[in-house]
């Protein structure tokens, strides 16, 4: 998956789930950090697929609740 | 060996006028002083400057983010050490051919070390318009003599699919006054937090 790609993935998700502001710097931050935590999706090179990045974002919103 | 050259300016009167409306909100960031570099998701490296505030995430504790946010999204950048010989790069060269230029660098030794000294302030940032790829680049000057290019590249071969995604900027500032964006095609827009946006 191309690295702009990854990029415009994570801005369509952050705006289905209106995130604002510098909560778009931290979900990208968030999706990082869970793939240095060991975590890995079913994408290529252990990419994650949109719809899991979807689960992430819903997982991130309620992380900060 | 190829080589090639980057024109880096357009006498274009139109851009011109677009790169002095950008500068413009560019303008705020000058003074602030880097805080930390981060690589964020995407391998997208982000400045963090001025005052800084904790994420508010348990997952994510331990990380800062500036009151601005400068964000290279998909751009190749260079940072020039003004203090030693030292010049970090991504996205400019091939991986074959960064392999024969320097040693590659690991994102957490970057980080550690962002080569900009800490409390650097910014002494300018100088939008310029890359006509080859005819998108903004910016250049920032640093009080330690440090300078960052961030520099646009062409877009990656479209997949099914994509034409869903949201277009992405070449760069982008986040500031406490708003989200400015610099786009493909020398076009900026800057979005003000909870507002209408204005757009060039």
């Amino acid at each position: 998956m191309g690295k702009k790609r990854d990029i415009r993935n994570i801005e369509a998700i952050a705006t289905e789930f209106d995130m604002v502001g510098d909560e778009r710097r931290k979900f990208g931050d968030y999706i990082e950090e869970c793939k240095l935590e060991g975590e890995r999706g079913s994408g290529a090179k252990g990419d994650f697929t949109y719809g899991e990045l979807r689960e992430k974002a819903r997982e991130f919103q309620e992380e900060r609740r | 060996m190829s080589q090639f050259m980057l024109e880096l300016h357009q006498a274009d009167r139109q851009s011109a006028e677009n790169v002095v409306g950008l500068q413009g909100y560019l303008a705020p960031l000058v003074g602030e002083p880097f805080r930390l570099a981060r690589v964020s998701y995407g391998d997208e490296l982000t400045l963090h400057f001025g005052d800084l505030r904790p994420s508010g995430s348990p997952k994510l504790k331990g990380y800062f983010y500036g009151a601005y946010i400068l964000g290279v999204r998909g751009s190749a950048w260079i940072l020039k050490s003004g203090s030693e010989p030292l010049t970090v790069t991504a996205g400019l060269f091939s991986d074959s051919l960064a392999a024969d230029l320097g040693k590659p660098l690991s994102k957490q030794d970057f980080e550690k070390n962002p080569v900009i000294a800490p409390e650097s302030r910014v002494v300018e940032a100088n939008p310029f318009p890359v006509k080859p790829i005819n998108g903004f680049g910016l250049q920032l000057r640093f009080s330690d003599g440090s300078t960052l290019f961030i520099l646009p590249t062409p877009p990656e071969a479209e997949e099914p699919g994509d034409e869903e995604l949201p277009e992405l900027a070449d760069w982008e500032l986040l500031s406490p006054s708003g989200l400015l964006s610099a786009w493909p095609e020398l076009r900026w827009s800057f979005k003000p937090s909870g507002g209408n946006s204005s757009a060039v």
